[in-house]
């Protein structure tokens, strides 16, 4: 290809006129595919901010927050996320309505490769037989073991976090097992 | 299907190769900076980060500046070809190469804000390279002075313009350090005496360094890399810490040269005080398959010209290029493991083997560089780290390898060699010759050294034509015994090579059976050739015979072998329908469930990602791409690869549900994809999704972007909304003024998203739309203009997306059509009908635009059978039923312009019930004017005459009781100021001369004649209100027509006299449009001539000169030699020379 070596004219496609041969941007550091993922403060009435995380604390209101709060883009009536074969029992609408889903439902409505993890209760007594951590934390995911529900399985649990776009920062995913093993108490 | 199109790139890229400038992986992809479908290059970058490059996309190469919100302009008006763009240090001015005094190349400057042009040179040298010195005080040029002269660098000082030699040396490409004590430079040779290097010369293999802040420069120090191929344009970070350079690693070309007309890679050493780099440190900083060159190092970035999306543009990297400085070892292996791209791979491998220094480790890897090489046919590459392997390990094993090796890319280079035209008898004496040399690793050398050897014989025989030794050397090898890698992949490939032409599938499974199983393979290896097992086991067999084989294999594999594992999943996908979507599902998730390893379940993946897309099952497709993300560690190379694929199952299945109907779900989709990433095309789907389910207003929806957005009011994604919002309002805004204004609003919001959102075809593509619609609505030229470029602009960048593509080519026909550029309108609808079409409302909109620009491009026949589609379509969806009407007309009018009568008639049958079922009325009535007037054409010329008076008969009351004529478009208003009462005009026009020409072919030449004067009368009066000069070629027609009823009548006097009056008017038309000729005109002048020559009239009777206007008509026709005039022009001599006899007869007499 002599196109590199030949810089007198070459022949020209269209007709083409001023304001092309440059994309827009000045200066952003943006990619030129897709961007990779955004950090969205999205969902619920207590919309979240970003998943900062360095003040999140073990408290269901500051976990929210922090980073649950961005559920509710999808699991919650009415989301502009929300599909028909949702998981129908959470609901991150508000802090109410989020802890009382997770801390006293159980997984419905799961299809597909999901199925089998159908009446798995959310919250158990410890973070790493809890559903709920399992969907956000892919190495407690990775070993997940429920005597109840055997097939409920890393094959079966869905990564959550790829779907909020962004991912629960180390910070959080710590306080989210503190609060599961102190009880998950409406705080 | 679009669909199916679509779907199936999902699998790729799972499946196979992706380029690492998609994104994949961890890799930088390079940034790309321009867009458009001609050449951009040779970017500089300066200091106040303003982009200038070279661009040939209006003709000449012209240097461009981009604006800081987006776009970019010429940067000046050379009017001439420029090149070698090079910003002054202070950014204040521009130097660069001009060849608008000298076709050989002067050096001029321009002062970037005045643009006042000063030139340092003139004509008698050729400048050819240029930089600043001295802080901008100075210039160096390389000069060549007369054509065949050496070159030489010259030092120019700006300001007083004295000239003084600086280096006496023939060389390119100079750059000189931010210190100015060194310059760096490509050192030429002149390919011959009395040819100069301008013409002729080779490039030195290294880069030459002097030191200049000595009293005269210093001796040169060459710097040879420690790489394969030639060096090239230098160019020093703007720090002096890094040489930057272009490498030709390969003969990518294969001409037999390695020159700047290959592959290039960019590379850069470190570069010390002294003038001294470590040669063997040059650091790869991007991937061969990229092809970059022309590095120019600004302070946070590296600008670069690349050319793998098409044409050349203008990109932005890193400094530290593509792969990341702070990547471990473990990480680098993990890339290289999960790349498909195999220069990726190479790329990532040019590193490892620098960190790694296990002996072992090191020359595995340098060994898996020559396979990749040899298979990429690299050969040079192949030579080099062959060598390079065989010096690090400096064993006997190493050293029998490296030998091998050698002599097998020598010989693939020869054999390449052939296509070039190298003679095959030297060739075959050549390969008789390395055959003799491969003998010799025999028994007694290292078993895997000996392999190879026969490996590499078996190719040489093969192809020389010896079959039965080809074989025997394959058969030679015991796939058992062996250990080395390389033979195993190189053995794979042989017999592959040699059994399947030979139709022995047998051998070939053999081979991959035991390679599947072999242990001298990574599991990711053995899995490989397990698949190629599965696929060669069902190739080219007919779909029912496949599980039968499938089935007789799996008994014979039988255990948990990876091979008995793909034909379990084989087995399980076979029968993927929508109905048995589930229970094959929870087959292959079964099969999921059991294998936990990494290989195998990603080749499940694969497998089924694969068998989904080719069957449009969006189930299957998003099931298992969420189960395979959610498996897979974040730390992981192939987490990205996977979260890709999942991103776009989902976007895919948000279309396939929009197709189907279920909004919401489709909704939902569009909407989870937007939280994953900034594509404007799942917000787009979003918006209209959120619209299309009804609940909420636009109002509504654009108060959820706010409330998203709140406190980022420039976020791009945000501004983009806004603008999305409210140009999907401008067909329905009457008010011109409110027009404009949103117009501007829209543009101001996509300038600000463009800051933000580079490369996002989405912003280009509304750009284009809402300057097509200003272009509609207005009449302004530069509109359209505009339009055509941000279409183009959005079509280039969009050129993996059919789906954006497909409406792009849909409004580009339809600008280009409405402009009148009926020609460049069919290419792109030529374009677009590569693409499916998914509504059936847009294919008929684009069967109605062909069949237009068809029509208007003479191509008459073709329109008919267009508009005949458009007609099937509209039949076979109901949804399309209120089209039918327009449809039919159309295609009457397409079938009469192909003179198809029959045809014509028979939709005018159809049309005529549904016109007569219209409610009663203005648009009616018009709609009966225009079947009537159609109707009679058709009747016309089927011969059908009293039909077509009783049609003209019928369409004349019409039009005088005030039928309203067609609202012509704001476009025919401002261009060809028409009037609905000028309509009215034009129809009662048309309506006379069908009239007349009934007439005439009833033989009612009387009645055919007064028809005639009226529709002459009609047209004068036109003319004398518009002045179209084709109002006069059409009144010498009408003269034309008269003078034949004259004739017909026995009247030639008569006849004459029109014909006279006739030419009259053509004489007027051509002396207002400049055009000598008309075949009205032609044809008048030949009635002339017939009056005398057939009917005898005397020249006397003319008063005209008739031998005066044929001689000038004869001479024209001769000088313009237009072939199909040839037969119009031996006429005219014809009667020339019967005249001239006439003459010369009445002479005699």
């Amino acid at each position: 290809m002599r196109r590199f070596t030949r810089l007198a004219t070459l022949s020209v496609l269209g007709g083409l006129t001023a304001c092309g041969g440059f994309l827009p941007g000045g200066d952003g550091d943006g990619g030129f595919e897709d961007g990779g993922a955004r950090d969205f403060a999205t969902g619920g009435s207590d919309s979240g901010g970003s998943n900062g995380g360095g003040g999140v604390q073990a408290k269901f209101s500051s976990l929210y927050g922090d980073y649950f709060g961005k559920c509710g883009s999808c699991h919650a009536p009415a989301a502009p996320g929300r599909t028909a074969d949702i998981e129908t029992t959470l609901d991150f609408s508000t802090v109410a309505t989020a802890h009382q889903t997770i801390t006293k439902g159980k997984a419905m409505n799961l299809i597909g490769n999901h199925m089998d993890c159908n009446s798995v209760p959310f919250i158990q007594p410890t973070a790493a037989q809890s559903l709920i951590y399992a969907v956000v934390d892919g190495k407690a995911r990775q070993v997940f073991d429920l005597a109840a529900a055997p097939k409920c399985d890393e094959s079966a649990i869905s990564d959550e976090t790829v779907k909020v776009g962004s991912q629960p920062s180390p910070a959080f995913l710590g306080a989210l097992k503190k609060w599961i093993e102190d009880g998950a108490p409406n705080d | 299907m679009l669909r199916s199109a679509r779907l199936a790139s999902l699998a790729w890229v799972l499946l196979h190769a992706t380029t690492a400038h998609a994104g994949t992986g961890g890799l930088r992809a390079p940034e790309r900076l321009t867009a458009g479908p001609s050449d951009q290059l040779l970017g500089q970058l300066a200091p106040s980060g303003r982009l200038y490059f070279v661009s040939n996309q209006n003709a000449t190469t012209q240097i461009f500046a981009a604006h800081p919100g987006g776009g970019a302009s010429p940067a000046f008006d050379e009017a001439a070809d420029v090149t070698w763009p090079r910003i002054s240090p202070d950014g204040q001015r521009l130097l660069y190469i001009s060849f608008r005094s000298d076709a050989a190349g002067d050096l001029c400057l321009r002062d970037l804000a005045t643009l006042e042009r000063r030139c340092l040179t003139g004509e008698g040298t050729s400048e050819v390279h240029a930089l600043w010195l001295d802080g901008g005080r100075s210039i160096a040029v390389v000069r060549r002075a007369g054509l065949h002269g050496d070159l030489q660098l010259r030092r120019i000082d700006v300001a007083t313009g004295a000239d003084s030699p600086l280096l006496d040396r023939n060389l390119a490409s100079p750059a000189v350090s931010p210190d100015g004590r060194w310059l760096a430079y490509v050192p030429l040779e002149r390919g011959g005496h009395h040819v100069g290097p301008g013409f002729s010369a080779h490039a030195g293999r290294a880069i030459e360094v002097v030191r200049l802040d000595g009293a005269a420069p210093g001796p040169p120090s060459r710097i040879p890399f420690d790489l394969p191929g030639a060096s090239g344009f230098p160019a020093f970070a703007s720090d002096g810490k890094h040489l930057y350079f272009s490498q030709y690693l390969n003969d990518s070309n294969f001409d037999g040269t390695i020159d700047g007309a290959d592959h290039s890679v960019l590379f850069r050493v470190r570069f010390a005080g002294d003038g001294s780099a470590d040669p063997l440190a040059a650091e790869q900083l991007t991937s061969a398959d990229w092809n970059c060159q022309y590095p120019a190092p600004a302070a946070d970035r590296l600008i670069a010209t690349c050319q793998f999306e098409g044409a050349l543009h203008v990109y932005s990297l890193p400094l530290e290029g593509a792969l990341q400085g702070d990547w471990t070892t473990a990480q680098l292996l993990d890339e290289q493991a999960t790349s498909r791209n195999p220069w990726e791979r190479l790329l990532l491998l040019s590193r490892l083997v620098e960190q790694v220094a296990e002996p072992r480790e090191k020359a595995r890897l340098l060994r898996e560089m020559v396979r990749l090489h040899l298979a990429l046919g690299e050969f040079e590459s192949a030579e080099f780290y062959t060598r390079r392997l065989q010096r690090f390990l400096a064993d006997p094993e190493a050293a029998g390898l490296g030998a091998v090796l050698l002599e097998l890319a020598a010989h693939r280079r020869a054999e390449r060699a052939l296509a070039r035209g190298q003679l095959s008898e030297r060739f075959v004496g050549d390969a008789r010759a390395r055959l003799t040399r491969l003998r010799a690793f025999d028994e007694r050398t290292h078993p895997s050294v000996a392999a190879l050897a026969a490996l590499a014989r078996s190719e040489i025989h093969d192809v020389i034509g010896e079959k039965d030794r080809a074989i025997a050397e394959l058969a030679s090898v015991a796939v058992a015994k062996q250990e080395e890698p390389l033979v195993l992949h190189t053995l794979a490939a042989r017999s592959i090579a040699l059994w399947r032409p030979l139709g022995d599938g047998e051998a070939v499974l053999g081979l991959l059976r035991a390679l599947a199983e072999h242990p001298a393979l990574s599991p990711r290896e053995r899995i490989d050739y397990a698949e190629a097992f599965v696929r060669e086991v069902v190739r080219g067999r007919p779909q029912p015979l496949r599980a039968a084989l499938l089935d007789g294999w799996r008994g014979r594999v039988g255990g948990d072998s990876d091979i008995a594992f793909l034909i379990d999943v084989e087995r399980r996908l076979a029968d993927l329908a929508p109905a048995t979507q589930e229970q094959v599902r929870v087959g292959v998730f079964d099969l999921y469930r059991r294998n936990k390893t990494f290989d195998r379940r990603r080749a499940l993946v694969a497998a089924t990602i694969d068998r989904a897309a080719r069957q449009d099952n969006d189930y299957l497709l998003y099931q298992f791409a969420e189960t395979w993300v959610s498996g897979l560690d974040r730390e992981r190379a192939e987490r990205r690869r996977a979260e890709r694929l999942y991103r776009d199952v989902v976007l895919e299945r948000a279309y396939i549900e929009s197709a189907r109907g279920e909004v919401p779900d489709a909704r939902a989709h569009f909407f989870g994809v937007t939280l994953q990433t900034d594509s404007l095309e799942a917000h787009i789907g979003f918006i209209e999704s959120r619209l299309r389910e009804g609940k909420l207003t636009q109002g509504a929806v654009g108060a959820e972007y706010e409330k998203r957005f709140a406190g980022r009011p420039d976020d791009p994604v945000l501004r983009f909304a806004r603008a999305w919002l409210l140009a999907r309002n401008l067909p329905v805004v009457t008010d011109d003024a409110a027009h404009e204004r949103v117009v501007g609003e829209v543009v101001a919001h996509l300038e600000i998203a463009s800051r933000g959102l580079r490369g996002a075809p989405e912003i280009d593509h509304l750009l284009g739309w809402v300057a097509h619609q200003r272009w509609l609505r207005t009449a302004f030229a530069p509109s359209a203009l505009e339009a055509d470029t941000r279409y183009q602009l959005a079509l280039d960048l969009a050129r993996d997306n059919p789906r954006q593509r497909a409406p792009l080519l849909d409004g580009l026909a339809a600008l280009q059509s409405s402009v009148g550029n009926h020609r460049l309108a069919l290419d792109h609808f030529a374009l677009r009908e590569k693409l499916p079409f998914i509504d059936p409302a847009a294919e008929l909109a684009h069967r109605l635009g062909k069949a237009r620009s068809l029509l208007h491009a003479d191509r008459d026949a073709e329109a008919a059978r267009e508009a005949a589609r458009a007609v099937l379509l509209v039949e076979k969806h109901p949804a399309l039923a209120r089209f039918r009407p327009l449809v039919l007309d159309r295609a009457a009018l397409c079938h009469l312009a192909a003179a198809d009568f029959a045809g014509a008639l028979r939709r005018y049958a159809e049309l005529a019930p549904l016109i007569e079922n219209l409610p009663a009325g203005a648009a009616r009535d018009r709609d009966r004017l225009v079947l009537r007037i159609g109707r009679a054409a058709a009747s016309l010329g089927a011969g059908a005459l009293p039909a077509a008076l009783a049609d003209l008969a019928a369409a004349e009351p019409l039009v005088d009781g005030g039928v309203p004529g067609p609202t012509p478009s704001r476009i025919q208003v401002r261009l060809r100021r028409a009037t609905p009462e000028e309509a009215r005009e034009s129809y009662r026009i048309l309506i006379v001369g069908l009239r007349a020409q009934v007439f005439r072919r009833q033989g009612d030449l009387p009645a055919a004649a007064a028809a005639l004067l009226r529709r002459r009368s009609l047209i004068e009066q036109r003319l004398q209100r518009t002045d179209l000069d084709e109002d006069r070629l059409e009144l010498a027609l009408i003269e034309a027509q008269l003078a034949e009823c004259a004739h017909r009548q026995g009247d030639p006097r008569a006849a004459l006299r029109r014909v006279e009056a006739g030419l009259r008017l053509t004489d007027e038309w051509s002396r207002r449009t400049g055009t000598a000729q008309s075949d009205t005109g032609l044809a008048l002048l030949r009635a002339c001539a017939e009056l005398h020559f057939h009917r005898g009239l005397p020249l006397s009777a003319y008063s005209l000169d008739l031998q005066g206007r044929l001689r000038k008509a004869h001479a024209e026709l001769c000088a313009s030699r237009n072939p199909q005039q040839e037969g119009e022009r031996r006429r005219l001599g014809l009667y020339l020379t019967l005249l001239r006899l006439d003459g010369m007869r009445d002479g005699v007499r």
